[in-house]
């Protein structure tokens, strides 16, 4: 296969392990064993995740550069399963860090401590979740008892001069809670806020009632949001797209509104801990070996391209104005939940549900 | 998948008609089925962008605020642009109703006052 154009890609999320010390119910990582079976994992780095060899720092860089021969890369995004479950992940952001122009690490913030922080970057970039301002509400959807930990965490960030973006994953179990937990995003010293409404996988399938909030109380919660990155000049992006027909995001003129990017230079292409790579973080979906291919081989491959091609059948009337960013919704959690790409996103379905 | 087509245009209200313009062309806007007479009101005189209906092709089927913004946000992963410095004032503010709330302790408050 001839060498292509050198072309550009905006984002890589690195995904450097697997493991993970939380058991958020809304989580979506196609290798979470069921809720309760997560064990509390000490501070250890496995060797081998799903039969295959775990990447090591310099298989890494390696690989970046790898990429990088082939792609003009921007910015890179360390995740997991908790990235900090691996010992050497401040210098594997040291070393990621020189490879590109900016660096972010999402992480639930519960394993970062002044040690570790002293040997990352200075004023390193983290994403952090944070559920809500009710301890009890944030660690029941944590899964762990975590909020108070994470509070130190904030508070080391704010000493250091770290950038924070805070992650909200919006459900029902928080929704009535936005406002505060928003609040307390900027008293802890949050640069941003994502509110990713919650986006469900094979595994979340069986809770997604107990998630999905009906498109009115949606609406309620965003207005809420609304209000807030009002009061407070604070950056918010409804991050997860949130499909028109449910709740129309131009209502609310302070929150911007992200879709998927669907392939091409905004595509956040996921570099999974075994050399895996695929279309992006929330799919299992699997389109080439980094170890064995080349990286445009894998993301100009007929697969890469086809992934997010197909518009849902009940969508291709809609004549809504955002049709065409929204096109259907997330195709990996129509994929995950009902095993196509051709059906419309399953929040959709039990957003309506709920409704009714 | 037909196309949506989109124009820049402006709104003009006259009594209770609403029309857009677009290259000179007046389209009476469908208020009260499609479009709501209260958000067509504030938009009045303001450019926005017009959304054409595939068939029949001259049909307005919404208008948008052109400051609206659609940022190509990526999921869970936040874009450099949304690192910003925070307004000290306004951190210390929602500081004051974490604790009012009980939901910061003072002490832990203090830590991360700003500017004191």
């Amino acid at each position: 296969m001839a060498r292509g154009p050198r072309r550009e890609i905006k984002q890589l999320v690195v995904e450097v392990t697997e493991a993970c010390n939380h058991a958020c119910m809304h989580c979506y990582n196609y290798w979470r064993p069921r809720r309760g079976d997560v064990p509390v994992l000490p501070v250890v780095d496995a060797t081998v995740e799903r039969g295959r060899r775990v990447l090591t720092r310099p298989d890494f860089v390696r690989l970046v550069k790898k990429i990088k021969r082939d792609a003009r890369l921007h910015y890179i995004a360390l995740s997991g399963g908790e990235p900090f479950l691996r010992t050497d992940l401040p210098k594997i952001v040291g070393d990621l860090s020189d490879q590109c122009e900016g660096l972010v690490t999402i992480t639930n913030g519960t394993l970062i401590t002044k040690e570790r922080l002293r040997r990352m970057p200075e004023r390193s970039n983290f994403e952090i979740t944070l559920f809500s301002a009710h301890r009890e509400t944030h660690d029941a959807i944590a899964g762990r008892k975590s909020f108070d930990r994470l509070m130190e965490t904030f508070l080391l960030l704010h000493k250091h001069h770290c950038g924070l973006v805070i992650a909200c994953v919006l459900s029902r179990l928080n929704a009535a809670d936005i406002a505060l937990t928003m609040e307390l995003a900027v008293a802890v010293g949050a640069q941003a806020v994502m509110l990713n409404r919650v986006n469900l996988s094979r595994n979340v399938m069986p809770a997604a009632r107990e998630l999905v909030p009906s498109p009115e109380a949606l609406r309620e919660t965003l207005a809420a949001a609304d209000r807030m990155a009002e009061k407070y000049g604070l950056g918010v992006v409804l991050s997860v797209p949130v499909p028109p027909c449910v709740v129309d995001p131009r209502e609310f003129s302070h929150l911007h509104a992200g879709w998927c990017p669907r392939g091409g230079k905004d595509a956040y292409y996921t570099l999974g801990c075994t050399g895996l790579v695929r279309p992006c973080n929330h799919t299992s979906v699997v389109l080439g070996d980094l170890l064995q291919q080349k990286w445009f081989e894998i993301v100009e491959s007929k697969q890469a391209r086809e992934y997010w091609a197909t518009v849902p059948e009940e969508c291709r009337d809609c004549s809504h104005p955002l049709k065409d960013s929204c096109a259907g919704g997330c195709r990996a959690a129509a994929q995950e939940c009902y095993g196509s790409t051709a059906m419309i996103d399953p929040f959709v379905n039990f957003a309506r549900a709920a409704q009714a | 998948m037909a196309e949506t087509k989109t124009a820049v245009g402006k709104v003009t209200v006259a009594g209770s008609k609403y029309s857009v313009t677009v290259n000179k062309k007046k389209h009476l806007l469908p208020v009260g089925t499609l479009i709501d007479a209260s958000q067509v009101r504030k938009l009045a005189g303001k450019e926005v962008v017009v959304y054409f209906a595939s068939k029949p092709r001259n049909l307005v089927i919404a208008v948008q605020d052109k400051a609206f913004k659609l940022q190509p946000i990526l999921c869970y992963v936040p874009v450099p642009d949304l690192f910003k410095a925070l307004n000290p004032e306004m951190q210390n503010a929602a500081l004051n109703v974490m604790v009012e709330k009980g939901i910061i302790m003072p002490d832990l408050a203090e830590q991360f006052n700003v500017g004191r």
